[in-house]
């Protein structure tokens, strides 16, 4: 039995449910596959979600053309409104309609700012993503840095203060937190400006990204950059909070996870350096779960700032999407649904593609 | 042959709820080099644990006592530095599961050369070099291929011999391999003890072979000590321990071990089962179990005593004059 006990090559594969060779070169190799699946499914949900937030309008119980020309307006304006925009015709044409303005990118009249929806979003987002992102970034080197401290130092000191840490970034309240820091860093110390996302006296840099700290740094306009930058300081921070604590705890258990593993304890038994064995090791094998934690975050964090963005007085989607509800104004909620939806699926495809890329099982099935 | 290791009162303690809990007490082995020595033993009598301590990779509340002398050096003693470059590049270790002994999301050629970057400072082509030299040296298919494989693509028997390529990237004098076939297939086990026996006639690499197993045991070991609750019972070549073991313990494996070509045999299991550590039986630890036990066996830990050679920690078995009046026939 030389074949069995010496190395032979049809141990040493083990052949995955391999699809049928008629299929394209690029569709048997694991990755690709993978990416175009995904990729596929996230389309489904795309169109499911125009259905549903489609829907929803139609289910609001206000009447879109009297929300339009205001409570005076004359039946015969009224019968003519919904003329033009097709309000009486069969919701399956409704539908149809909507969709075809849709893939032109024609979202309808804001009827708050008279401006088309598509063109709002497009100043508003920017806004927001600058914060998000910011926000993420101190999110992930903070977090995931506190948790990984209180897994290596698990049941002693360090661990027990990073818990009340965490658990006050979870438990405090937004707006609690967001009054306070403006108390401390804008009223009492000076450090930091109030609200906005510049001073009056400065020009917002040239439009490339709608972000004011990267369109500063495109154009070297250092001034504008620091100020700009003191301006989203304290908004990010605040939105950040709450992922922080979150993302301690998630690090926490995910490298705790993964520290007792044999191929933790084969790594140090190669002599490999204690730097090495957490970042190469342990965090290597607990950043997928962590990653699918920071997408999620990252989404909850871009899409839920209307508190932040209320208190701050920073012009983002947060704030556009509360004004837009508070007075019914129809195409713009319809249009932040829209965003608010495509964020999650966007988030999701990232941390699914992510998740595929850091860990080889995933691709095989 | 000179000794390349010895270990002598080698003590293992952990805290626990009630004090601390003795679970190796009292080891003293030497490997020769170039020897395969086994350490042969139930589940829980304190086997790996001797072998983690080796590596000093218990866990740091474990307390560790006595003497790992490798190659004059005293290891228990050496700063973590130090320790770090004897781990992987002098005494290296093998784990009983292939299947969660590589990381499962790093490549294999990942897995294999990160340790030779370490520990020689070589380039990336030059350890990717040594990598496929060792992946051949244990038998894997398309070495150069395999170093871009994740290690779910392998079978566990090529995935054992994957961690043994690992733990030898470095070129270690002794290997501790902690029980490298339990989680395989009969029919591989034989492949991958061969390779270690391989290893060790061509590279005189020294193995420290664990397992429970006494047929795995006696194909591969030269030398054994079988192991009791945290004690050893038994030692001496591997030929006499199995065909005249002297223990009533070892005795009893034996007779526990299934025989294909004398299959009318009935197997005799040992009654009742090993004692956890933090309840150890007064006297000989084996007593409860022993179907030889006397008064003096529930009072008196047994001292191993050293007889032409072997060593024996039994009080009836010394007593008897057996021992010696085989020996003498042999």
């Amino acid at each position: 039995m030389s074949l069995r006990s010496e190395a032979s090559s049809a141990e040493a594969v083990t052949a995955g449910p391999g699809p049928s060779e008629s299929r394209p070169s690029w569709y048997r190799r694991p990755l690709p596959r993978f990416v175009a699946g995904r990729f596929l499914a996230s389309l489904v949900i795309l169109f499911g979600i125009t259905l549903i937030s489609f829907m929803l309008t139609q289910a609001v119980p206000a009447d879109p053309a009297v929300a339009a020309l205001g409570q005076q307006a004359t039946p015969a304006q009224l019968a003519n409104y919904r003329e033009v925009h097709g309000l009486d015709d069969p919701l399956v044409v409704q539908y149809v309609h909507y969709m075809k303005n849709l893939l032109h990118g024609n979202l309808g009249v804001s009827q708050q700012t008279h401006n088309s929806v598509m063109a709002d979003l497009g100043s508003f987002v920017p806004a927001t993503l600058e914060l998000a992102l910011l926000a993420m970034v101190m999110a992930t080197v903070i977090g995931v840095g506190f948790g990984i401290l209180a897994a290596l130092y698990r049941d002693r000191w360090p661990d027990h203060v990073l818990r009340v840490v965490s658990l006050s970034g979870i438990s405090v309240p937004v707006f609690w937190l967001a009054l306070v820091l403006l108390y401390l860093f804008f009223y009492v110390w000076g450090l930091l400006p109030g609200g906005g996302r510049l001073d009056p006296s400065m020009t917002p840099p040239p439009h490339v990204t709608g972000m004011y700290t990267v369109d500063a740094l495109l154009h070297g306009q250092w001034s504008v950059f620091v100020n700009a930058l003191q301006h989203v300081i304290l908004p990010s921070a605040v939105l950040a909070a709450s992922s922080i604590g979150l993302l301690t705890r998630y690090t926490r258990s995910a490298v705790l996870d993964v520290i007792d593993q044999d191929y933790v304890r084969a790594a140090r038994a190669q002599g490999l350096s204690e730097r090495t064995v957490v970042f190469g090791y342990v965090l290597r094998a607990a950043l997928p779960s962590v990653i699918t934690v920071i997408g999620l975050l990252f989404a909850n964090v871009l899409t839920g700032a209307v508190l932040v963005e209320n208190i701050f007085a920073w012009p983002g989607i947060g704030r556009y999407g509360y004004q837009a509800a508070s007075t019914l104004d129809l195409p713009a909620i319809m249009g932040v649904s829209l965003f608010v939806a495509l964020v999650y699926l966007v988030v999701n495809f990232v941390v699914d593609l992510l998740y595929g890329v850091l860990d080889p099982r995933i691709r095989v099935t | 042959m000179t000794a390349l290791v010895e270990v002598e009162g080698l003590r293992v303690s952990l805290p626990g709820p009630n004090g601390a809990v003795t679970i190796v007490d009292g080891l003293d082995f030497t490997v020769e080099e170039g020897e395969i020595f086994g350490i042969a033993g139930e589940s829980g009598s304190g086997k790996t644990m001797s072998a983690l301590a080796m590596l000093r990779l218990l866990p740091p509340r474990a307390i560790v006592e006595g003497r790992i002398v490798y190659q004059g050096r005293e290891l228990l003693g050496l700063d973590p530095k130090a320790m770090r470059a004897v781990r992987g590049n002098e005494i290296s270790m093998v784990f009983q599961d292939p299947m969660t002994s590589l990381h499962p999301m790093l490549t294999i050629g990942k897995s294999l050369t990160t340790q030779v970057r370490q520990h020689f400072g070589v380039s990336r082509a030059e350890a990717r070099k040594r990598a496929v030299e060792m992946l051949a040296e244990v038998r894997i298919p398309d070495p150069e291929g395999s170093l871009a494989s994740y290690p779910h693509q392998f079978s566990g028997g090529m995935r054992q011999r994957i961690a043994i390529a690992s733990a030898l990237m470095c070129r270690p004098r002794l290997l501790i391999a902690d029980e490298p076939t339990t989680a395989l297939d009969v029919t591989v086990q034989a492949g991958v003890i061969r390779l270690l026996e391989r290893l060790q006639r061509e590279n005189g690499l020294s193995v420290i072979l664990i397992t429970h197993d006494l047929g795995v045991m006696s194909t591969a070991a030269d030398r054994l000590t079988v192991m009791y609750a945290g004690r050893i019972v038994e030692s001496g070549t591997t030929r006499r321990v199995l065909q005249d073991p002297w223990h009533p313990y070892t005795q009893g494996l034996l007779g526990a071990l299934p025989r294909p070509d004398r299959s009318d045999d009935k197997l005799v299991p040992i009654p009742g089962s090993p004692p956890t550590p933090a309840m150890l039986p007064s006297g000989c630890a084996f007593h409860p179990r022993c179907p030889k036990a006397v008064d003096r066996c529930r009072s008196e830990v047994p001292p191993l005593e050293l007889i032409s050679g072997d060593r024996i920690a039994c009080v009836v078995a010394t007593a008897s004059g057996a021992i010696e009046s085989k020996e003498v026939r042999s």
